[in-house]
Order: structure tokens, then sequence, then C-alpha cells
């Protein structure tokens, strides 16, 4: 039983942390029909700017606070001078252009960061852990899961309650005739691509003391956070998150009880989605 | 282009390769690489550039036909040649079980499953080391004679092989993006549903383009195996797909063989960057986001559209936003 | 084609240019004397340094480099007269590309010698072109004890020779620590053969292995392992992680609990000088085994300490250690034979007779395998003058490599 609790919070933190990556990336589909498969390269960035903020600071939730912005500044970049001359052609052609930026960005990070394997501490109000009955539950595997939550009900909020969510709604449901009314879609989909990119920045903020900082985290997570989006289905934010406990889930207890398997059921799990429900459990079905 | 001129072209290119046998271990190793990463991009280009499926996966054969090689000499002692029959009859295989799967669906969704099949069979070499030797590979193999040569000592060899190889692949690819099959394949990229509604059986010419597209890389590598002979499961992995990918942008899908010169262009941009500085992936990636935000034909592309402008012959149809692969050269 | 790895090492070729000049000048007017031979001893002495320099870690292969640099820039970057010229290769942890690499240094590039190699499955995979090449090779990185048994004349290594480390660790383990212990490793070759090696000492002596547990690779959850070595009860755990995996491991045995009630011990690699600022206090207390520490309390290694932080404003980490003891060997093998590296017998002989305090302790060739005979240390990671680092608690000194392939 305790192993059993101690490991269902252990799901639920990784659940967390991909639900955070893979929203970004799942919203960025939805909208602007987009697969950016550099998702995972903001991600690193976010984990070492954070480094670098807490060098410099010695503060955690500073580094959470802005540590996301050269992400998203990098995005609004990207976005405004390669990907918008690109909407015309097809986001296949996309997915390539995308796929290009994991090794320019791969590069600039090993470029200003070195190649030393770094690590953030947890904050100081996270380190430790808790000792209830014979569990032990880390604190800050309990911080990520109600961050988690946080930020999963914020971007709820925003999409479904706020004026700026009603447009995104709209520019996914009919770009034209949101353009018609009035709603600057160009704007829009910067300001969604910066969020997408924002969100897995934190991700990789918040996801540092857990997993570490190093090259190689940007492709690390990308196979993960697409698997979840597939599972889940691209353009939905409930898809995102249902598609991320299930993963951790499976991929959590798959470890602790079938551990020579563990990988595969994973895999297993997407094909079998794919071939059944190509569009995900609560996805948009697209061409 | 003319028929006078595709002769000439041939014959240049056949005596380019043979003046290669000749040529220093290093220089010739490093061409036998191109042609060889050449085939396997040239295959991934039959799916991409001229049925219109983009497959992230396509590593997953060109895989398991160097491990089919390397695996049944090293644990069986069978013969590379025979080891090399093997594996272009395995890559074949699993390209038609795989294909059978993922021509269900189409766009984002194939990508993505075409990805998943590729990392499950990278997972299960992970998985048994002994078949596979796991991340440390096979060592061990011994290449075959060639006519009393062995391919092992002889660099000049190896190279032959490797040169008839892409030949063989070059001549067979021409001819079938020219026959009646062809034309259907490209008829199916421009407009599916269209061909569907003709009549044609589209789900089975999907699968066949698929599964060429697989034996093909299978003869890739088989003949990496005799080149190397060592894997690792370093060959699995999607970053080999994407590499692939790579090439055939910068070389351009609109011809048989712009993958091939993209395969030269990225392995020497590769080799040459990395000797000078460290960040060789950052120039290779920018020059790759040039190439499809400007040059979506690809550098071959380009260039081939330019001698073909300098003949007289008016171009038959506009070049859509989308590369396109037409059945001329 | 060639490249500089550091503006020191830049060939002058001017001076060159000179120098051969000047030979054959020489020879014109004593006549008789081969001028090949001439020309050859004073052709700058290429060195190929093959190492990964790109991802993951190229943190390694730059120690490695630095180390080497370090010990070449003392002697004034020239052997026996023969300008140094490091050629630097990439092989990007992948065994396909280094073994080009490897292939471009001695036949392109025309390399003297060939050092680095940090990647076991890149020398194992490198072997049978050695064979076929005969290229004069001084492994100055991986571990893997299947090298030291390949047969091959001209290949050495200065490194260490997991085998042995691992071995004497798990009889110091049985006699000091406890008699039972949980396995885990990553689920590679190199961490299962670790576990196989500390096997063979512990389980000898009579140590008991209660589970073994083979996570994958990049795994980044350790708690249902952590888990289930509580549920053992076990007193000892005996380990192997590389890189980003062995910082994850390390944290996350110290936030389960685990360190109170079951010893954390390992291999030195897995807590060593690239690993430890990221494992931090967490690592505290772990014993493990290495055949170097930066706190090792020699001459030759206060030297080593203080010109390495002089240079790179860091200490030093056992892959840099590599780099300066393989200049060294090359230094005194290279002017044995007066700078003539194309008899390769000659260059063998002298290589396999080189013997010296090193920064690790004496270091010798084991002649059977042209591997390291050094000493093995039973370090404790502490924290000493504000940083991180392993204390040496136990030495066993000067432990013999098996003249056979043990297991």
């Amino acid at each position: 039983m305790d192993f059993f609790v101690s490991q269902l919070v252990n799901s639920l933190a990784l659940g967390a942390l991909l639900f955070m990556t893979a929203a970004g990336l799942s919203l960025i589909f939805g909208l602007m029909n987009v697969v950016n498969l550099a998702h995972g390269s903001f991600f690193m960035i976010g984990a070492f700017t954070a480094m670098s903020i807490i060098q410099l600071t010695g503060n955690f939730w500073i580094a959470l606070g802005v540590g996301w912005v050269p992400a998203a500044a990098l995005a609004v970049l990207m976005e405004r001078v390669f990907i918008r001359p690109m909407y015309s052609s097809g986001h296949l052609n996309q997915v390539l252009l995308t796929f290009g930026f994991i090794f320019v960005f791969g590069d600039a990070c090993r470029f200003v960061w070195g190649t030393d394997i770094r690590n953030i501490a947890p904050p100081a109000l996270f380190d430790g852990s808790l000792h209830i009955g014979g569990v032990i539950l880390p604190l800050y595997r309990l911080f990520v899961v109600l961050f988690g939550g946080v930020v999963g009900l914020a971007l709820w909020w925003f999409l479904e309650r706020s004026r700026i969510g009603a447009m995104v709604r709209a520019g996914v449901d009919d770009p034209a005739t949101a353009a018609g009314i009035g709603i600057n879609v160009p704007l829009l989909f910067a300001a969604i691509f910066a969020l997408g990119a924002a969100l897995a920045a934190i991700g990789g903020i918040v996801a540092s003391p857990i997993l570490g900082t190093y090259l190689g985290m940007d492709i690390e997570i990308l196979i993960p956070a697409f698997i979840v989006i597939v599972i889940g289905g691209m353009g939905s934010l409930r898809g995102a998150l249902v598609g991320a406990l299930l993963v951790a889930f499976i991929d959590t207890f798959g470890k602790a009880y079938f551990p020579d398997y563990a990988l595969f059921l994973v895999y297993l799990l997407m094909v079998l989605v794919l071939l059944t429900r190509p569009q995900g459990l609560f996805g948009i079905a697209r061409g | 282009m003319k028929h006078r001129n595709q002769l000439l072209l041939i014959a240049l290119l056949c005596v380019l390769l043979a003046a290669g046998v000749f040529a220093s271990d290093y220089v010739s190793g490093i061409a036998a690489e191109i042609m060889i990463f050449g085939i396997f991009a040239m295959s991934l280009n039959l799916l991409v550039g001229y049925t219109g499926m983009m497959s992230f996966g396509h590593a997953a054969f060109f895989g398991i036909a160097t491990y089919m090689v390397i695996g049944l000499g090293v644990h069986l002692g069978i013969s590379g040649w025979w080891g090399a029959l093997a594996a272009i009859a395995a890559s074949t295989a699993l390209a038609a079980l795989i294909g059978a799967f993922c021509i269900r669906v189409t766009g984002i969704p194939f990508l993505m499953l075409t990805m998943a099949f590729s990392q499950l069979l990278f997972a299960g070499a992970l998985k048994w080391r002994s078949l596979s030797g796991g991340t440390d590979g096979l060592t061990g193999f011994v290449p075959p004679d060639l006519f009393g040569v062995s391919l092992a000592q002889s660099a000049g060899a190896r190279y032959a092989v490797v040169a008839v190889g892409f030949l063989l692949v070059l001549l067979f690819l021409n001819c079938l993006v020219r026959s009646p099959m062809g034309s259907i394949f490209i008829g199916i990229r421009e407009n599916e549903q269209r061909m569907r509604a003709i009549g044609y059986p589209v789900q089975r010419f999907k699968l066949l383009a698929f599964t060429i597209a697989g034996g093909l890389a299978g003869v890739a590598g088989a003949l990496y195996a005799f080149f190397n002979a060592y894997v690792s499961t370093d060959i699995l992995h999607w970053q080999q797909s994407g590499d692939a990918m790579i090439m055939v942008v910068l070389g351009g899908t609109g011809t048989v063989v712009g993958p091939a010169v993209g395969a030269g262009i990225f392995l020497l941009l590769k080799t040459v960057i990395s000797s000078h500085n460290e960040y060789w992936a950052l120039w290779v990636g920018a020059i790759f986001i040039a190439c499809v935000m400007f040059l979506k034909e690809g550098i071959w592309g380009f260039v081939s559209g330019r001698l073909r402008n300098h003949s007289r012959r008016p171009r038959a149809t506009q070049a859509p936003a989308v590369p396109t692969a037409e059945a001329k050269k | 084609m060639y490249n500089e790895a550091d503006a020191k090492d830049v060939v002058t070729s001017r001076r060159n240019f000179i120098k051969g000049a000047g030979a054959l000048s020489a020879t014109a007017l004593f006549g008789g004397m081969a001028p090949a031979v001439l020309a050859k001893s004073t052709a700058p002495l290429k060195i190929g340094a093959l190492n990964t320099y790109s991802k993951v870690y190229a943190a390694l292969g730059n120690a490695n480099l630095n180390g080497m640099n370090l010990y070449f820039e003392q002697i004034g970057n020239t052997i026996a007269g023969r300008r140094i010229e490091i050629v630097k290769e990439d092989d990007e942890l992948n065994p396909q590309v280094g073994l080009q690499k490897m292939k471009k240094l001695v036949e392109s590039d025309s390399c003297d010698l060939i050092t680095g190699i940090q990647g076991s499955n890149i020398a194992m995979a490198a072997v049978q072109y050695m064979r076929q090449s005969q290229a004069f090779v001084l492994c100055s990185g991986a571990g893997i004890t299947d090298l030291s048994y390949t047969g091959l004349p001209y290949l050495f290594r200065c490194s260490t020779s997991s085998y042995t480390t691992l071995s004497t660790m798990g009889e110091w383990l049985y006699a000091n620590l406890s008699k039972q212990a949980v396995l885990t490793a990553s689920d590679f070759a190199g961490g299962r053969n670790a576990m196989i090696e500390f096997k063979s000492g512990f389980v000898k002596r009579g140590g008991t292995v209660i589970k073994e547990m083979y996570p994958p690779l990049g795994n980044n959850d350790f708690s249902p392992y952590l888990a289930d070595i509580r549920s053992t009860n076990a007193t000892a755990t005996f380990s192997f992680y590389a890189g980003a995996d062995a910082v994850r491991f390390v944290k996350q045995y110290g936030e389960y609990g685990l360190s109170k009630s079951c010893r954390l011990t390992g291999s030195g690699f897995m807590l060593d000088g690239d690993t430890l600022p990221a494992q931090g206090r967490a690592a505290l207390g772990a014993i493990n085994a290495l055949h170097y520490a930066d706190t090792l309390d020699n001459a030759a290694n206060k030297k080593f300490v203080r010109d390495y932080q002089a240079r790179y404003k860091e200490f030093p980490n056992v892959y840099a250690e590599y780099g300066y003891v393989a200049a060294r060997i090359m230094h005194a093998a290279i002017e044995a034979v007066d700078g003539n590296t194309s008899d390769k017998n000659k260059l063998r002989e002298a290589m396999r007779a080189v013997k010296f305090e090193a920064p690790r302790g004496p270091f010798r060739f084991t002649p059977e395998t042209q591997s390291p005979t050094h000493n093995v240390y039973i370090r404790e990671v502490a924290e000493i003058g504000n940083r991180i680092t392993n204390k040496v608690i136990y030495t066993f000194p000067e432990v013999p490599e098996p003249a056979k392939r043990p297991i």
C-alpha cells in the first residue's frame, strides 16, 4: 500500500510535468496547425535560463517567475521571421522547419552554457520529504503536482472564460471569420506560440530539480510530449491533461511492475491510439 | 531532359564512380558513405517526394538490414552476401508489415505512427542485448570476399560494391518513376481523392510505395554493414530518420537523384565543419532551414532547374508551393 | 587538413620549412645520411585527439584535452625537437562516427599516434580497424575491461581497466561495510559489466547479492526502484550510473530517505568531479572506488591540481588526469626513441618501459595487457574546504591487473 501511494504521487508529479510541456504543444497545433518539433528546445532553454538566474540571485521563485522570458522571446522571433512566411506551405513543411531548429537551438545552448551537467536545487521551502506512515513523499514532488494543477486551471480559465481565450477559440474554429470580425489573427498566432513556448519553458524549470539540467534534455522530452498529445488529442487542453496522466501512470507503474516492458507499453499505446482514433481521445479531427 | 544529355550524364557518372576506386582510401571511404546514405535518402524520397507520404521512421528499415547482416555474420557465421539478401528481404517484409498499419492514416498521424514503430524497434534492440549488442553494438563482423579480394582489407573493393549498388538503385528508381506505377504514385501525392474517384486502389499503391522504399533502405543498410563492419542501436534512433529527411530536403524532393546530392552535401558539411568548429549542428540546421524556406526545390533541384531552363523547352507546369517531383528528371 | 586545439599548439610552418631546408642542406653537405630520416624527426608530431566534443559527454572530452594540453604546454609543446600538433576530432559518442573519424586521423591526417577515446563502445568498435591498420593508439579514456585483452601490440591504455577497480571495491565492501548488498545500474553494457566485475570481488569473498536492478538508460524516476530497495532492508547498495542518470539517482536516493538506512556506494565514475557539483549534498558520505582523487596528497598531484586550477580556473577531474598522464607517457616514450615514431616496435618498447609518479600515484603498464597498474583508492564523498569532493579512506597499492581475461 505504501508503495502504491508513493508511486501514485510520483506519477501525478510526472503527469503534471508532461502536462505543462505538452499543453503548449497542443495549443499551438490546435490554433495554428503547426507541429513544433523544437518544443523540447524551449523546455531546455527554460531550464538553463532558470539555472543562470539562480546562480545570480540564489532564488528559485525569481527564476520561475522570469526564467521563461527568453524562451518566449525566441518563440516570437521564430514565429514572426520563420514560421509566418510558411503558413501557406502546408503543415508538413512547417514540421521540417521546426525540426531544423532543434539543431540550431541545441548548439546555441551549448555555446551559451557549456557542456557540464547541472542541476537546480529545489527551493528551500520544498526541500525535504514528508514521512506519513511508512510512505516517504518528497515535498518538491507534491509542489509539482499542485503547481501543475494551478497551471492547468489558469489555462482553462484563460481559454474558456477570458476574452482573449474566446478569440483563440474563434481563431481555432474559423480563422477567416475571426479575422473578418476584427480579431488580429497574426498577433494572436504570435501570442499563442509565445505562450506555448513559455509553458514548455516553465515545464523545464519545474522539472529541473527532478530531471537535472543538461544538454540533450530537449530531445529526451520530445517523444514523451508527442506521445501525450497524440494520445490525448492535438488541440485539446483536456486531452493534454488526460494524455499526460495516462502516460505518466503507465510509465511509472509499468516500471514498478513490468520493468522489462515499461518502454514498450507507452509506445504500444501510442500506436493503438493512432490506429484506432488518429485525432486522439479528445482531439479535433483535422486533415 | 534530352535523351542524348541523359546518356552523357550516365556515362559521366560511371566514369566518376570508376575513378573513385583509385582514389585514396580516405576519399573513397567518404564517397562510399555518401552513396550509402544517398540510397537511403533516395528511398525516403520515393515516399516523401513522389507519393507524398512524410515518414519519420525510415531508419527502421535501414537499421534492421544492417543488424541482419552483422548479426547473422557474428552469431551464426553466415557470409555477408547471403546476409545481405536476407537483410533486404527482412527490411522489405518489415516495411510491408509496418506499412500496412501506417497507411490507414495520413498527414501528422502518419508521421507520428512511423516514428512510433521505429522507436518500438529501437527499444527492442536496446532490450535484446544478446542479439543486438545493445548500445555497445556488435563487433567482430568480417566482411566477405569479392572475387577473392577481401572487403575487410580493400577500401577500393568496398567502394566498388557500394558504387555498383548505388548505380543499380539509381537506375531502378529512375525506371520506376517513369513507369505507369510511378505516375500513379505521383497522382496519389497530387490528389489522393481524385485517384480514388478514378478507381485506383490507392491504399494498395501506397503500401507498395512504402514497401519498395523500405526494401531500398534495406539495400543501403546492408551496404553499410559491409562498409562499417559494425552496428549499434544508434542506427535505429529517430534522429537517423531525421537526418535522412534533412538530406532529402537539402537535395530536393523533385528529382530521383536530388536526395543523393543532399546526402553528399549533408555529410560533407558535417565532416568539414566538425573538423574546424564544434558547432556543426548549428550550421547544418541553419542551412536546412534556409532550404525549407527559400529553396524548396532543394539545391540539386535548383541547379537542375537552371540547367533545364537553359534548354529551349517551355515549362509544362508551374511549380506549386509544395515541392513536386515530375516524371521527367 | 588539420586544425588547432589551442592557440599554443599552432604549427609555425615557416619554422618547419627552415628546419627542413636546413636538414636538406646539412645532408647535401655531409652526404650519405638519408634525408628522409632527418626530415621525419623534425616534422611536427601529429597527435590525434579523438573524443566527444559535442553533445552530452563533451565535458569529458574537453577535460581530457585540457589535461593533455596542460602537460604539453609545460614542456614547450615540443618533444625531441618535434613540434606537437594536436588534431582534434569529435566522435559524437557514436561508434559509427568514431570509426570514421579514426580512419580520417590515421589515413588522411597521418597522425603519429591517436589518443583520447572516452567511450568504451567506440574503443571496442575501433579494435578491428586498429588491428587492420596497425595504428598506434594510446587510449586515455575507455575503461572497459575487454580492451586490455585484445592482444594488439600498438594499443596502449593509460586510463584504467574497470575490473581491477570494481572487484577490489567488492572485496573491500565485504570486509568493511556489509556482507550483503543490492546492486543497481543502468541497463546497458557498461552498467551490467560493472556489476559483474563488482560481484567477482564481492561474491568471491563470500558476499551475498540480495537483488539486482537495471533501470533503463535515461531513466528519470528511480522511486519505484528505491522503494524496492527499501523493502529489502538492505544495509548497502552498490551502483553504477553515468551522466544525468548518476545525478538523478544520487539525488533521489537522498530524497527518498535511503541514505540513512542503506549506505550508498558505487563506482567512482558515478561520484566524481563531473557529477558531484550537480549531486551536491545528497552525495555526502557515499563510498566509491577509483584510481584517482583530486585530494590525493602526493607531490605530483599537488602540482597537477595547482597548475590545472591556475590554467583553467577549475579543479581537474579524472578525465583531465587521463589526458595529463597520456601526455607525460607520450613525452617519455617519444623522447626515448629520439622522436622517431615511424619505427612502431621501438616506440612500443619505449612506451612499455615508461614508469613514473603520476597525479594518481605510481604508474606503469602491465606487461601482458599494456594497460595500467596503479593504486585503487576507496574514497568517501566529503565536504573539503567549501567544495564537495572525495577524500581517500583506504589505498590498495599498485593493484595488479590479471594477465588473462578474468571473467
